[in-house]
């Protein structure tokens, strides 16, 4: 019984913790608006989009078998959405059970895993219900696999079985229970049986004659404590391994809730994204480096109601691409919007976009300058080289690193000297690198000593307003910094 | 235990690691020294008898050994047992000894019979295991010390002895047969009924495996013990009696072992096995000390030694009074290694040495500034190496003693300095009376509540005897005429900083008492000379 939907091979673990730059990264590209359209208000749905944004896949074919199943996700959205909300009983089930709760007494404990389990037997029923109706109607290897295996896993034989034993754990005959001579002849090794037979209607009446019965006197409190005792040795193993098979039935649910709510999490934000009436499309893995996009935008936009302004990039084979150009021409979304399709592709989703080829990369990570930045006048560039340095640290060859208006804390000279080594350095060492950037010598810098890299610029028609979209051209040495203080001044009342 | 032979090689038979046989039988010291408590010697031991028996440690850390030849008897088998190998050997007798006593001792405490003939079974069976391998292990070990040579061979002869043996094969068979017992209980209500297993599935595994299916990913369940609050009750007692009647065999066996059996306990063993705790604090002594950076050595010791010296000596109590600290340092100006104590306080070393012709070591010096210390340290030094223990000291050489004599001033008899000086006449008179050329007396600030001049001389008057006497000992004293009045006395004195006056080292040096140097630089320090207080009250 294994939930396999995010790799063929591998169950999804969420628990590592979340990389250190995942803070940055999540700041940077906005991510929480993101993971906000996932969710749509349930924690475990956001909590599986961080952990899958994250831990992103680097083999083609487990993007591949990931994009497989969100294709059947999103034609039966029903299927997923209904074996989410099973899985999802399945915290609500030993909720509802205060018997036992926090005891360490093993029959406490035993009665506890038993009223578990059979809470967790009709979730089982339900989940083999889903299977049996839409086995046939699923194409991925990754859903077909899931539905076969609960078939046959969950047979109605089986699930009989699972009864008759919890049954048993009932007591109702009287407990059996065996046990060897430890030191000083006290009781030890006590493990509960399996009784050969029911007692019968013959036994119930002769019981009392049995030759080695200990019976307890009426009054002898003591004596009767001493017997439960007994009865608490005999159930210490069968309710540590009921507890640990009551965890794995609720380790099955988890996963499934997880791997199914990854695709659920998922159907969410194309339904925001189709809503707003933007595209979205199955993006095309290869291997090697550089992205290509027709109509690639910020979802971020559409998700807070703006029109977002789609641009294209042509950057394949290209690990350095360049943006130059007016401040506030878009720049920044743009390289969000790189960053956020790199982040979906790569988790076997759909991007915002009407085409798109990129390649897997190991990491992303992000250089932003930071709003805050301008309110401390010293240390900025210190600070900002400190950033450079915890990402230098984690950093790996085929990652990528988006930097927004690095090094601009300090003077074109310094930033050309200083963020040309430092991302000239960066290339050479294997990671791609999209630079947003107004400062002219540190980009002049680079489509010099580069030897290659796509250069692109926000675009800037010649009646001075602004079209917001990027477009190949060189970097030009005058910003559009005048254009925003007239506009800014024109605006003013 | 007794072999002829072995009697005809030693003269007598072994019966202690910590006596020669001519000694074994002499009675122990059953009241603390008197100098215990001044010495701070009561507090260590307090300290490492922690997890002991106190009262059976202590007799042995009060009685002093009579002749060198013991007191080196001692020191080798605590040599031997400190190697390694041999405190392997030691720590795994130890471990069994301590199960066989627990047993025995469960056994006095319980009233149901068929638990207490177990319990005697259960020692038993520990006990020949920890017997068998002792002999083993000592035989494998070769040792080398008298002392463990005796115990290797009187454990020899013992294991294998005709009544040892029964009593090992005996204590198997009973016990394997009582292994192979198992019980099937169908509790229900208020009745139990004891009976045969007749191959009963466990359930708990069988749960388990219809639930196999599910495993996938780790879960993390920790197992819960459980102990039973109430323990073996009289229920238990009585489901016994009827497991008993199941198996009459194997129930007979144990009834037999125990009426055979009783007192199995070799005498022999058993005082070695306390002796055996003895050796082991006084290790952990030593390495704790040695886990601080202070340097611990076994004492040449002597009956008639000119010389009484130690190098990088220094208070085993004081060291051992704070937490642990494996730190050390080096003092540069005296060139003495410390360890540091958790108040930062370095446990500073000393050393000293007495030479042919000279008796007692005047200390003076500023207060504060290490000469209590340094008295108690020699009163430990003489006394620990007359127990055969390490002393705390780089490298020492010990006469030894017929006893420690101690004089300090008491806290609590803070009547008038008539009463004062009373007190401290009649125990300067004890001493008088018992000391004798073999003795260490130790006296720190004597007479200190007289005026100068009486005490100066009624110091003398004191002293003059025991040097005649030759007693060794220490005299601390804030009287600079002391220091060196005769040529057996010889005078030490508490350095302090030279560069900074206001701070002690701790250390001590062998020079004449020198008051004023230390003074003069003080007021240096304060700027306090009648120029500077001119100046300063002028300005």
């Amino acid at each position: 019984m294994k939930v396999r939907l995010m790799h063929p091979d591998l169950p999804f673990d969420p628990s590592p913790d979340l990389p250190a730059h995942a803070g940055s990264v999540t700041e940077d590209l906005g991510l929480h608006l993101l993971t906000d359209a996932m969710a749509r208000g349930d924690d475990f749905l956001e909590e599986t989009a961080w952990a899958a944004l994250f831990q992103l896949p680097t083999e083609t074919e487990v993007i591949g078998f990931r994009q497989d199943v969100f294709v059947d996700c999103l034609e039966h959205p029903d299927v997923f959405r209904t074996l989410y909300a099973v899985a999802a009983e399945s915290p609500k089930v030993e909720r509802g059970i205060l018997l036992g709760w926090g005891t360490t007494r093993p029959m406490a404990r035993l009665s506890r895993s038993r009223h578990v389990m059979l809470g967790h037997l009709a979730l089982l029923r339900r989940v083999r219900e889903v299977a049996d109706q839409h086995a046939a109607d699923m194409r991925s290897p990754g859903m077909r696999a899931l539905f076969a295996s609960v078939h046959s896993e969950l047979s109605d034989d089986y699930l009989a079985e699972v009864e008759r034993y919890l049954d048993l754990v009932d007591f109702r005959g009287g407990l059996f229970e065996t046990a060897r001579l430890g030191l000083a002849n006290e009781g030890t090794e006590y493990v509960l049986r399996v009784p050969a037979r029911r007692p019968g209607v013959w036994e119930t009446i002769t019981e009392a004659f049995h030759p080695h019965t200990v019976t307890v006197a009426d009054r002898d409190l003591a004596g009767a404590e001493s017997v439960a005792e007994l009865k608490e040795l005999g159930a210490v193993l069968a309710a540590d391994a009921l507890a640990r098979s009551a965890e794995h039935v609720k380790a099955f649910f988890v996963s499934l809730r997880r791997e199914v709510g990854f695709y659920v999490a998922a159907l969410n934000l194309c339904e925001s994204l189709r809503r707003g009436g933007q595209p979205i499309c199955r993006p095309r893995l290869r291997t090697g480096v550089g992205t290509s996009a027709r109509s690639l935008y910020n979802p971020l936009l559409v998700l807070r109601g703006e029109a977002p302004v789609p641009s294209d990039l042509e950057a394949d084979d290209s690990g350095l691409v360049v943006v130059t150009g007016a401040n506030q021409g878009g720049k920044s979304t743009f390289l969000r919007a790189v960053g956020i399709a790199q982040l979906l592709a790569q988790c076997g989703l759909f991007v915002p976009a009407r085409e798109l080829a990129c390649c897997p990369v190991t990491g992303v990570f992000t250089h932003f300058r930071r709003e805050e930045d301008d309110r401390m006048e010293s240390g900025k560039l210190d600070e900002e080289l400190a950033r450079m340095s915890a990402i230098t640290d984690r950093i790996t060859p085929g990652s990528l690193l988006l930097c927004n208006e690095s090094f601009a804390s300090t003077n074109e000279r310094d930033a050309a000297a200083v963020g040309g080594d430092v991302l000239l350095a960066m290339r050479a060492a294997g990671v791609v690198v999209h630079l947003v950037t107004h400062q002219y010598e540190l980009a002049a810098r680079l489509r010099e000593e580069s030897g290659g890299g796509t250069f692109l610029r926000a675009e800037r028609p010649d009646d001075g307003s602004r079209t917001l979209q990027i477009v190949p051209g060189d970097p030009l040495r005058t910003s559009f910094g005048a254009d925003l203080y007239d506009a800014v001044m024109a605006a003013a009342p | 235990m007794s072999d002829r032979q072995s009697d005809r090689q030693s003269g007598q038979q072994f019966a202690s690691i910590l006596f020669p046989p001519e000694l074994a039988d002499r009675a122990l010291d059953d009241t603390e020294p008197t100098c215990f408590s001044d010495l701070n010697l009561d507090q260590l031991v307090v300290r490492l008898s922690r997890g002991r028996s106190l009262q059976r440690l202590q007799p042995l850390f009060w009685t002093q050994l009579p002749s060198a030849t013991a007191v080196s008897y001692r020191q080798e088998a605590i040599r031997e047992i400190e190697q390694p190998a041999m405190a392997a050997v030691m720590a795994h007798f130890r471990e069994g000894f301590a199960t066989v006593l627990q047993q025995l001792d469960l056994r006095r405490h319980t009233r149901y019979a068929w638990q207490q003939r177990r319990c005697l079974l259960d020692a038993a069976d520990l006990y020949c295991a920890a017997v068998t391998d002792l002999e083993h292990d000592l035989a494998a070990s070769r040792p080398t010390s008298t002392a463990l040579q005796g115990l290797r061979d009187a454990v020899r002869r013992y294991a294998a002895s005709a009544g040892f043996v029964r009593l090992r094969e005996e204590a198997q068979q009973a016990r394997d047969q009582l292994g192979r017992v198992t019980y099937l209980l169908h509790v229900r209500g208020h009745r139990i009924h004891v009976m045969m297993p007749e191959d009963e599935a466990d359930l708990g595994e069988q749960v388990a495996d219809l639930f196999t299916r599910f495993r996938d990913m780790d879960v993390t369940t920790t197992p819960v013990p459980y102990r039973r609050p109430g323990g073996f009750s009289h229920i238990d007692a009585a489901v016994l009696e009827e497991v008993a009647a199941l198996h009459p065999e194997e129930f007979g066996t144990l009834a037999r072992f125990d009426t055979e059996h009783r007192d199995f306990l070799d005498p022999t063993v058993l005082r070695f096995a306390r002796e055996l705790e003895f050796v082991l604090a006084v290790l952990e002594l030593k390495v704790d000390l040695e886990a601080r950076g202070l340097p611990t050595s076994f004492p040449a010791v002597t009956e008639d030694g000119d010389a009484t010296w130690a190098r990088g000596c220094y208070d085993a109590a004081l060291a051992t009074a704070s937490g642990r600290s494996g730190r050390s340092a080096t003092s540069g100006t005296s060139g003495t290694s410390a360890g540091e104590v958790r108040t930062g306080r370095p446990v500073v070393t000393n050393s000293f040495e007495l030479g042919p012709g000279e008796s007692i070591m005047v200390v003076t010096g500023p207060n504060q500034g290490g000469k209590t210390t340094f008295a108690r340290t020699f009163g430990q030094l003489h006394h620990l190496a007359a127990c055969g223990c390490p002393v705390p000291a780089e490298d020492a050489g010990i006469r030894l003693v017929d006893d420690v004599f101690t004089l300090f001033e008491r806290q609590e008899d803070a009547g008038s300095d008539r009463g004062k000086l009373q007190d401290d006449l009649v125990r300067m008179r004890h001493i008088l009376h018992r000391a004798t050329r073999r003795s260490v007396v130790v006296l720190n600030e004597m007479f200190s509540s007289t005026a100068t001049d009486d005490a100066a001389d009624l110091a003398r008057r004191v002293l003059d005897p025991l040097l005649d006497r030759g007693c060794r000992g220490v005299c601390v004293t804030f009287l600079d005429e002391l220091a060196g009045y005769r040529p057996d006395v010889v005078s030490m004195v508490a350095d302090v900083d030279p560069e900074d006056p206001g701070r002690r080292l701790f250390t001590l040096s062998r020079r004449p008492a020198d008051g004023r140097a230390y003074t003069d630089s003080l007021v240096a320090k304060y700027q306090l000379s009648p120029y500077d207080i001119k100046r300063r009250v002028l300005r």
